[in-house]
């Protein structure tokens, strides 16, 4: 639990729970804001991608004097420019990688493991003569079987992605490598017996296909390496510091010599936590000596940056007949891509964290395929696991006839439940969200014909991690504000908002920016609902010591001791004597030259007391039974958020969550040929949601909150994206009387399921 | 004394035993601990490939977290970032 006092908890906020208007929105709806491909330099060049035609193949060589010869080329990279490493695990900030994994990622050196991987990268002086020198790049392959699907990678003989890959996590140790990189296990109790007290006993298996974060602003970055080394990267990403530790590592440089500024960003949903183009960029612009701009098309987005898994799910789970749980099982396969590291980790640990289970065993294997290495996409692992357990809960409510809320609630996780993981839970919201659904008017609405309602619950962790900020009090009275965590779900307006609160003055003079690598201390990134809730945090310690210092100096102009001052809506006030004095913030900084100096304060922590957030949905769904076509008619999302800063922020998240997790039921997927390419690759194939095919997403705010943050934030990102799977395969198998283990339920897939059963 | 309690896959390493006791003010010493009794878990903490959940209470990376007498500690995976 963090150092802080938590009497914001009670005490009645103004500005903390409203719904001021963002910051950054007049840059954003002007077009003024900057985003990754925005912006240019003097003298720059342009950086395009060689990529291989291949799912898996040997490089025998590669031949780029063609290539060098042709006018206007500036630079070209290969392996061969970046440092190998080790098998290794490292940490970096709070991941842990495989710097090996990661260099090959970005630039493929023995082999090309999909289609898509990068094999060379030029820097030219124009678009055009850099197209043409990738042609004159003249690259032999050995073509090799290659291997798409966790069933068939994982069989003896399948065609083998990493010679030396042995599994890790089963003892004895395998003598021979497979495509199977981690065996994981957690739980506890005895499942045997618990399924031997089980009235009923439900067994399904399920699959769900990869699919992509969709950000609309593709990667891009701008990369200026000077002559003594220096570096400077602009780029759309979700952790600047994270990008400045890979990339110094891949080329060599240290840290101070790489800044890193993160641009506007369009959407990142956990796809811009790793890099890609930025260490090409950098290697190009070393060798050129000139700034080098690199942007993917949509194409390069969906074939070359990751998604998420596609999985096998296998679920048991044994009930009473009164719909106590009597034992939980899953075995989860999830895709991993080329290199490992698929989330099955998590979603492994989340898969029945909604429940308070006695029995209890989620079994996960993390298996590379000849596809993009995945990337995490909000939280990551928990849609796939918690879609195949939230169904099975719901055929079990339909088979021993009880209410699904009423199934769960029975059920739910609450303080002191075990995780599955191990843990005691803190106080956590699953049973109100349950109650809110249940109480809901959705939940008693009418259905018309070919309608049905679906259910279902998601459990995140959310974390905290390593984070810097300061607060400046500017000599009129304003206040500057500077984060290390990008705002990707307007983060600027809740700090602001957070500053504003503790310093009793109008959120107007306060002014939220993101700054870069060299002005803060290292920033884990934005991602697992950790902004809010760890960047708040040290936003709420730094304004607190800065209070402090408008004290001391009230004080000192009043010749009184600290302890008789008192900061009471933005003034210090004098707490003894006579007649009452204050003295505002601005009347104070205008004079903080002759009283010490410029006021300021940073605070740098790591951490921690993240709150898990759980969220329940309801959707209502239309099945027209001639063409398979799922529509959504109504769709409510709740969530427990702790504390909302800015509740149509959380909203925002909660709907856009639920959106995705729209798409991710219904028609996205990556549909690959017979030889590994991958055939949807724009907006037109690959189906997200619209607009006009969504209705509104109602919300509905639960507040338990934490009680490690002052104000009480759990974070709200990555829950909601959790539900909707289920809720809407739920909805669907109840409208059809069928149920539905395939995701996405597309149109073709509902009619072969109603036709063939 | 402090309650070390392990699940899953992590008791393969410990030959099934899923309890220990342990005598640590912090993780630090935590992990000085393990390597004395039951060396494989070491490495786990040390290479940061694991988070320590202390009275439920997960932290990742932070080697002076406190323990108590009567703490209980899990090791679990490091959450990601989405």
């Amino acid at each position: 639990m963090n150092d802080m006092t938590q009497t914001n908890l009670e005490r009645a906020l103004k500005i903390v729970g409203s719904r001021p208007a963002r910051p950054d929105g007049v840059d954003k709806v002007t077009g003024r804001a900057l985003f990754g491909a925005d912006k240019s330099l003097p003298n720059m060049l342009v950086g395009r991608v060689l990529r291989s035609p291949y799912a898996h193949a040997k490089i025998i060589s590669i031949d780029t004097s063609k290539a060098e010869e042709l006018k206007g080329v500036k630079a070209i990279v290969t392996s061969t420019d970046f440092e190998d490493f080790p098998s290794e695990f490292v940490p970096n900030g709070e991941m842990v990688v495989n710097m090996k994994d990661i260099t090959r990622n970005v630039m493929a050196r023995e082999k090309a493991l999909y289609v898509g991987h990068t094999v060379a990268a030029v820097a030219a002086t124009s678009e055009d003569i850099a197209e043409q020198a990738l042609a004159l790049i003249d690259v032999t392959y050995e073509v090799l079987p290659h291997v798409l699907e966790v069933e068939d990678a994982e069989k003896p003989g399948a065609p083998l992605l990493h010679d030396d890959m042995i599994t890790i996590g089963i003892e004895p140790a395998p003598e021979s490598a497979s495509n199977v990189a981690k065996r994981v296990e957690f739980g506890f109790g005895d499942v045997e017996k618990g399924f031997s007290e089980a009235d009923l006993i439900i067994e399904r298996e399920f699959t769900t296909q990869q699919v992509h974060q969709g950000y609309i602003e593709p990667h891009a970055c701008l990369a200026s390496v000077s002559e003594d080394g220096q570096a400077e990267l602009w780029c759309t990403t979700q952790g600047p510091f994270v990008v400045r530790n890979f990339c110094s590592k891949l080329l060599g440089f240290n840290a101070a010599q790489i800044r890193v500024t993160a641009s506007e960003i369009g959407g990142g949903f956990g796809g811009k936590t790793v890099v890609y183009l930025e260490p090409l960029a950098l290697a190009l612009s070393r060798k050129s000596c000139r700034p080098v701009k690199m942007e993917m098309n949509r194409a390069e987005v969906f074939t070359s940056s990751g998604p998420t898994s596609g999985a096998k799910i296998w679920v048991k789970i044994g009930v009473k007949n009164n719909g106590q749980i009597t034992a939980g099982d899953c075995v989860l396969k999830y895709q991993a891509g080329a290199f490992q590291g698929a989330p099955v980790g998590p979603g492994a640990m989340c898969a029945f964290a909604p429940y308070d289970l006695k029995n209890v065993r989620a079994v996960g294997y993390d298996i590379v395929v000849n596809r993009p290495k995945v990337a995490a996409y909000r939280a990551p692992g928990g849609p796939i696991s918690e879609y195949g357990v939230e169904s099975v809960i719901d055929e079990i409510a339909i088979k021993i006839g009880m209410d699904p809320i009423d199934l769960r609630l029975k059920n739910a996780a609450k303080e002191g439940t075990i995780a599955p993981y191990g843990p005691k839970l803190g106080p956590i919201g699953m049973i109100e969200t349950l109650e809110a659904a249940k109480s809901h008017p959705h939940y008693s609405a009418p259905l018309g014909p070919n309608q049905a309602r679906g259910v279902a619950s998601g459990f995140w962790f959310n974390i905290g991690g390593e984070t810097s900020s300061s607060i400046t009090i500017n000599e009129d009275g304003t206040v500057g504000l500077t984060l290390g965590t990008p705002d990707i779900g307007g983060s600027r307006a809740s700090m602001a908002m957070m500053a504003s609160e503790e310093l009793g003055v109008p959120m107007e003079l306060i002014k939220p920016i993101i700054g870069d690598t060299n002005s803060l201390g290292f920033n884990f990134l934005t991602g697992g609902s950790r902004a809010t809730f760890s960047t708040g945090t040290t936003v709420v310690e730094s304004t607190r010591e800065a209070i402090e210092e408008l004290k001391k100096r009230a004080a000192l102009l009043w010749e009184v001791s600290l302890d008789q001052v008192e900061w009471f809506e933005g003034h210090a006030r004098l707490i003894s004597g006579d007649e009452p004095k204050t003295m505002s913030l601005a009347q104070i900084a205008k004079q903080a030259g002759k009283t010490g100096g410029p006021i300021m304060a940073n605070c740098s922590m790591n951490v921690t007391g993240a709150g898990p957030s759980l969220g329940t949905h309801i959707v209502d769904v239309e099945v027209d039974e001639e063409t398979g076509q799922v529509s959504i008619i109504r769709y409510t999302a709740i969530q427990d958020a702790g504390k909302a800063i800015h509740p149509a922020y959380v909203e925002g998240q909660m709907q856009g969550g639920a959106v995705q997790g729209i798409g991710w039921a219904l028609n996205e997927e990556y549909i690959y040929n017979e030889k590994g390419e991958l055939e949807n690759t724009g907006f037109l194939d690959y189906r997200i949601p619209v607009c006009s095919d969504v209705p509104m997403i109602d919300t509905v705010i639960v507040e338990v909150p934490n009680p490690n943050h002052p104000y009480g934030v759990r974070g709200v990102g990555e829950t909601p994206i959790i539900p909707p799977l289920a809720a809407i395969s739920n909805a669907v198998s109840r409208a059809t009387n069928k149920r539905f283990d395939e995701l996405p339920l597309s149109p073709p897939k509902v009619l072969a399921k109603l036709m063939h059963g | 004394m402090a309650q070390l309690i392990l699940t899953g896959s992590l008791k393969n390493l410990t030959n099934g035993i899923g309890e220990f006791t342990i005598q640590a003010r912090n993780v630090h010493q935590l992990v000085g601990e393990l390597k004395r009794i039951c060396p494989p878990l070491a490495p786990l903490i040390e290479s940061e490939g694991f988070a320590v959940a202390i009275d439920g209470e997960i932290y990742q990376d932070i080697l002076f977290a406190p323990i108590s007498e009567n703490s209980e500690i899990h090791l679990i995976p490091p959450i990601g970032a989405g």
